[in-house]
C-alpha cells in the first residue's frame, strides 16, 4: 500500500497555511487517495495501474495547492506569513525598542555602542533581563496565528536579527566606502556591540521564545 | 420581476450538487465524489482536486461544517455537514437551476419531459 501520507505531503509544498492545516489537509487528501486507489483495485486494476489512475486526480499538484490556499484565505486580508512572521516580529523589536528607549529615560545615559560606564551597563543589563519578555510576545503571536517552528523562532529573535543586519551593511559600508579610520582602528569595540546588540540579545530573545517552541499540535488524525 | 441567472454556471451546479447531497446526510469527500457520479449517471465528475478546494471555500463560508469520525470500516473520514446557514442557501440555488432549466426548455427544447 503506498504511503499516501506521505506523498500527499512531499507534493503540497506550495501550501501557505498554517501547519496544522496542512497537515490536515494532507490527511484527508490521503484518505481520499486511499479509497480512489482501494476502488481501482476492487475493480481488478493492477496496483500499478491503479495508482497511476489514482496519481491522475491530483494533478498538477501545484494548481491544487493554489486553490487550497486560495479557498482557505478568501477573505483574509493577510496573507500567513505576515500573520505568522512579520506581525509578531514587528510586535517583538517594537517592544524590544521601546523598554530600550524607556530604561534609557529612566537612567538618563544615552547608550552607545559599548559598555564604557556604569550607567550603560545597567541600561544594557536591565534590557537583556527583560528581552526574554519581547522574545515570548513574538512567539506567542506568530503560535497564535498558527505559525510553524522556523515562523515563531525568527519572530521571536526578528529584534536581534535586524540588528544583525544593520551591523552587517553599516560596518562594511563605514570601512569600504567611507574608509572611517575609527571603525578600522577599534574593531574590537564593534566586535563587542555586535556581541551586545545581536548575540546576547538574541539569547535573551530565545530563552522567553523556547517555551512556545513546542510543535503545534495537530487536530486530526 | 424575474431572478436573473448566476453567470459562473458551472461552479454553481458544483455547488448544488454538494450542498443538495449534504442535505441528505453527512458524508465525506470520496463519498461525495461516488454519490455525484452515481446520481448523476456518470455525467458529473469530481476529481480530487476540484472537490476539495470547493468543500474548503463552502467550509469558509460557513455553509458546511467537518469533522473527523471513524466511517463504517473504523477509518477516520472528514465527514461534511450543512450548516442551518447552508440550508438557507440550498432554497434560492435549487429555484435559480429550476428557472434556468425552464429558461433553456423554452429557447432550445432541452426538456426531457
Amino acid at each position: 500500500m503506498p504511503e499516501w501520507k506521505s506523498i500527499v505531503r512531499s507534493n503540497l509544498k506550495d501550501l501557505d497555511l498554517p501547519l496544522c492545516e496542512q497537515k490536515e489537509i494532507a490527511a484527508e487528501l490521503a484518505s481520499h487517495l486511499e479509497d480512489l486507489y482501494e476502488q481501482f483495485l476492487a475493480q481488478g486494476l493492477s496496483e500499478g495501474e491503479a495508482l497511476q489512475f489514482t496519481l491522475e486526480q491530483t494533478t498538477p499538484w501545484q494548481d491544487l495547492a493554489e486553490n487550497i490556499n486560495r479557498a482557505k484565505r478568501k477573505g483574509d486580508v493577510m496573507n500567513h506569513r505576515t500573520k505568522t512572521l512579520w506581525l509578531p516580529g514587528l510586535a517583538a523589536f517594537a517592544s524590544a525598542s521601546i523598554l530600550l528607549m524607556l530604561l534609557e529615560r529612566f537612567v538618563y545615559v544615552r547608550p552607545t555602542l559599548w559598555l564604557n560606564n556604569g550607567g550603560v551597563l545597567v541600561i544594557y543589563l536591565s534590557w537583556w533581563i527583560l528581552l526574554p519578555l519581547c522574545g515570548a510576545a513574538g512567539a506567542y503571536l506568530s503560535r497564535r496565528a498558527g505559525g510553524e517552528r522556523s515562523a515563531l523562532l525568527a519572530a521571536s529573535l526578528f529584534p536581534a536579527i535586524v540588528m544583525l543586519c544593520v551591523f552587517a551593511f553599516v560596518l562594511p559600508v563605514s570601512i569600504v566606502i567611507e574608509r572611517n579610520r575609527f571603525v578600522m582602528q577599534h574593531p574590537v569595540y564593534f566586535l563587542l556591540a555586535m556581541v551586545n546588540w545581536t548575540v546576547i540579545p538574541g539569547l535573551a530573545l530565545l530563552l522567553g521564545a523556547l517555551p512556545f517552541l513546542r510543535q503545534p499540535r495537530m487536530i486530526k488524525p | 420581476m424575474k431572478k436573473l441567472i448566476p453567470s459562473k454556471i458551472a461552479r454553481g451546479s458544483a455547488e448544488l450538487a454538494i450542498l443538495a447531497l449534504l442535505d441528505r446526510r453527512p458524508l465525506y469527500g470520496f463519498e461525495i465524489c461516488r454519490l455525484i457520479e452515481e446520481n448523476s449517471g456518470g455525467t458529473l465528475r469530481f476529481s480530487l482536486a476540484s472537490l476539495y478546494p470547493m468543500l474548503y471555500e463552502l467550509e469558509k463560508r460557513g455553509w458546511l461544517t467537518a469533522r473527523w469520525e471513524a466511517n463504517h470500516e473504523g477509518r477516520d473520514r472528514r465527514y461534511y455537514r450543512l450548516t442551518p446557514e447552508g440550508k438557507k442557501h440550498l432554497a434560492p440555488l435549487r429555484q435559480e437551476w429550476h428557472a434556468f432549466f425552464l429558461a433553456l426548455d423554452r429557447l432550445a427544447g432541452v426538456s426531457l419531459a
